[in-house]
């Protein structure tokens, strides 16, 4: 009897949940992200279904320095995933082995190339492989010298527009008493530490690789190998403090004992942030020291994988979500950039009076707009990570001094063209 | 006869001991309730702005810190994983038990086995068993990952209590039968003469006098459930099955977190460890060590 009613109350249960009106969806996309602001992530997801009705979208994230390695995983064990977060540095060797499929593939091409037209050089240069453009950007910025306006103001010192009027400058402010001006991020496991350095010498105007390429950098004449030799000498004199992390350069530059430093430029919204820096305001971004003020861009960029692309429902859909998210009116960048102070790749968004107006409180925009113009994307190939991981402890010896910059740029140079000689005949 | 300790060298280790452990849980409850703009200040006084518990706040309701709600504040420092603790410390509580019940059910009764009776095979497998843990587990995350993905688990807490308890089972197994091979073996003997089956000589004398240990054992299987990362990390994919050592770490390596907001983050997540480290630790220890001498 007991065992009756159970099986009563268990069939009047399931019914109940079979008898729950069911949401018919056509397509059902895997959207994979890393784990920054979910919130606003599912908000844009939740407005997106809301503008597609039949799409509906599941969101699966992973932690940030896993990230890449997860969705690899997730590729090859042919776990069903149709958009995804892609960097700069990892669409080559994506791209290369088929995890994910040019856009031109899923979309008209012409909409493409209207897309394209509002990107940012090098942010279209990250998103680009093998003459294929693979994705749109989700979130693109550049590396910015920054300084602290006061303490050049006081100091009756301009601001600085060579490397060498740095060296005057600094020189000036440690005559005065301020014991190391420059603050740099020194940590070769960090890739932002190659980056910042591709900054300093795209200032120069320095060409590291050529069109086929073949190392540049080994050459005296180039503006890498100069800006080697600057920050050698910099250090020798005594001028740089070194820091391990962004993090680090936040709080050391707020001491008020350092005046200059050379990082993302993500790193001046938290440096002016009045929320937790006691001298927030009184940092500023200048153009890149140097011939050209050129500096180095990178973009993040929603991708779509081959899995998707082969099949043409799930092809459509994924485009839709892509559009929607960093495609025209560009709706969803600059609620990121407004609300979250993400940087863009979207050119035309520096010309909005909502993101002139939130980003107008922590950086100069029309200075920051001309930056990420001159900015030029980073040279990435299937084998640029292995290389990099190789070449910065070299770089990290030769800016203290405890290695000779000719022997560096040669061996970095040398190690290339193994890797390239090496990747090519695979 | 031992000597007595000095009370000095003793309050001096005991000191040391609590300020090597208490130390982080006090500066992180301590961090959790200042304000960035004080932490990061290096010229002003930890309290000058008093204690707040805004960052609590957003972690329970969504409310963004005071100091954040300026007009000119940078909120990309406000990490919405802080979010995640409270429902990914229920995760944890939920694969933990769920893996340390597994464990005992499973583990109870093969240490028994292994320990009391003679069958084919018992050696090798016992070795392969005990042996298991040394494969890497980063070795495992592929073939786990592709095995879990085809019987549609991935993304769920089965999934992961399903990893855990094949992880912990080793140990559980090893500890137990160390424990029941100690017995006497006069006990089964009786048993036997009282016409008891195995399994009653098991559920009817083993598992009471065993209890103390497998109370113990289990708890080990808990703890080490509670503290993975690396396969609830890649198993778990989306937040609703994440546990706490996921999204601690989402937190702690992003640089680009509110300080007050990561240490009210940590603090959360550390106080039900402290709680039950307090209440069971004890227990534990005694229970192992009740497998470990004769008597």
């Amino acid at each position: 009897m007991k065992r009756r009613t159970v099986l009563a109350a268990a069939t009047l249960l399931a019914g109940s949940f079979m008898a729950q009106p069911s949401q018919a969806q056509d397509v059902t996309l895997e959207f994979v992200v890393w784990n920054y602001s979910l919130e606003t992530i599912q908000d844009n997801i939740r407005q997106f279904e809301a503008a597609n009705p039949g799409i509906k979208v599941n969101l699966t994230d992973y932690t940030w320095p896993d990230y890449q390695d997860s969705l690899i995983l997730r590729i090859r064990g042919n776990t069903p995933t149709d958009v995804v977060y892609g960097g700069q540095d990892w669409l080559p060797a994506w791209g290369s082995a088929g995890f994910i499929a040019p856009l031109e593939d899923v979309a008209p091409k012409e909409e493409i190339e209207a897309l394209a037209a509002d990107i940012a050089g090098f942010a279209r240069t990250d998103v680009t492989y093998d003459g294929k453009i693979y994705g749109l950007p989700y979130y693109a910025d550049t590396i910015s010298f920054i300084y602290n306006k006061k303490i050049l103001a006081d100091a009756g010192i301009p601001v600085p527009t060579t490397w060498e009027e740095v060296t005057a400058a600094a020189e000036k402010l440690k005559a005065g008493g301020m014991d190391k001006p420059i603050v740099y991020e020194y940590n070769q496991e960090l890739p932002n530490f190659y980056d910042a350095f591709v900054a300093q010498a795209y200032g120069r105007g320095a060409e590291l690789f050529d069109t086929e390429l073949n190392p540049l950098f080994a050459d005296p004449g180039n503006g890498a190998y100069q800006q080697l030799t600057w920050l050698a000498d910099a250090w020798s004199k005594g001028l740089v403090q070194a820091e391990t992390h962004e993090s680090k350069i936040i709080p050391a530059m707020n001491t008020g004992q350092h005046a200059f430093t050379i990082v993302y430029t993500y790193v001046l919204a938290a440096l002016n942030n009045v929320a937790d820096q006691p001298r927030a305001g009184e940092f500023a971004l200048a153009p890149m020291p140097g011939a050209t003020h050129s500096t180095l861009g990178f973009a993040k960029s929603y991708v779509i994988t081959r899995q998707a692309a082969d099949d043409p429902e799930r092809a459509a859909a994924a485009w839709k979500l892509v559009n929607f998210m960093a495609g025209k009116p560009y709706t969803v960048a600059k609620r990121w950039a407004v609300e979250k102070g993400l940087g863009f790749g979207q050119l035309p968004l520096f010309q909005d009076q909502d993101v002139i107006e939130a980003w107008g409180k922590w950086a100069d925009v029309k200075e920051l707009g001309a930056q990420a113009e001159r900015a030029r994307a980073g040279t990435y190939t299937e084998f640029s990570s292995v290389w990099s991981a190789y070449f910065r402890p070299l770089l990290a010896k030769a800016m203290v001094g405890e290695a000779n910059v000719e022997q560096t740029m040669k061996d970095g140079a040398e190690r290339w063209n193994q890797l390239k000689e090496q990747f090519a005949s695979r | 006869m031992a000597g007595r300790a000095n009370p000095w060298t003793t309050g001096l280790f005991a000191a040391l001991i609590l300020l090597f452990t208490g130390g982080p849980v006090l500066l992180s409850l301590l961090g959790s309730l200042i304000p960035d703009r004080v932490l990061l200040d290096q010229g002003s006084s930890l309290f000058a702005e008093g204690l707040n518990f805004d960052g609590y706040r957003y972690v329970f309701t969504g409310e963004l810190p005071r100091a954040y709600q300026a007009e000119n504040a940078n909120r990309a420092m406000i990490s919405d994983a802080a979010r995640q603790v409270p429902a990914s410390l229920i995760n944890s509580g939920i694969i933990a038990l769920s893996a340390m019940v597994l464990n005992i059910l499973l583990g109870a009764p093969a240490a028994f086995l292994f320990a009391r009776y003679l069958f084919p095979g018992k050696k090798l497998s016992f070795l392969f068993l005990i042996l298991s843990p040394l494969v890497p587990a980063v070795a495992l995350v592929t073939p786990i990952y592709i095995m879990l993905q085809s019987m549609g688990l991935l993304g769920t807490r089965t999934g992961i209590i399903l990893v855990h308890t094949a992880r912990a089972l080793p140990f559980t197994v090893l500890i137990l039968s160390v424990f029941f091979r100690k017995m006497p073996a006069e006990l089964f003997e009786a048993a036997t003469l009282d016409h008891c089956s195995r399994f009653q000589a098991f559920w009817r004398i083993a598992l009471p006098l065993a209890l103390p240990s497998i109370g113990a054992t289990g708890l080990f299987a808990f703890m080490l459930s509670y503290s993975e990362y690396m396969f609830a990390m890649v198993l778990s994919g989306d937040a609703g099955a994440r546990p706490v050592s996921v999204v601690m770490a989402a937190l702690a390596r992003n640089t680009d977190v509110s300080w007050s907001l990561l240490n009210t983050a940590i603090f959360i997540a550390i106080v039900p460890t402290l709680v039950l480290v307090v209440l069971v630790w004890r227990f534990v220890v005694e229970g192992l060590l009740s497998g470990s001498v004769k008597g």
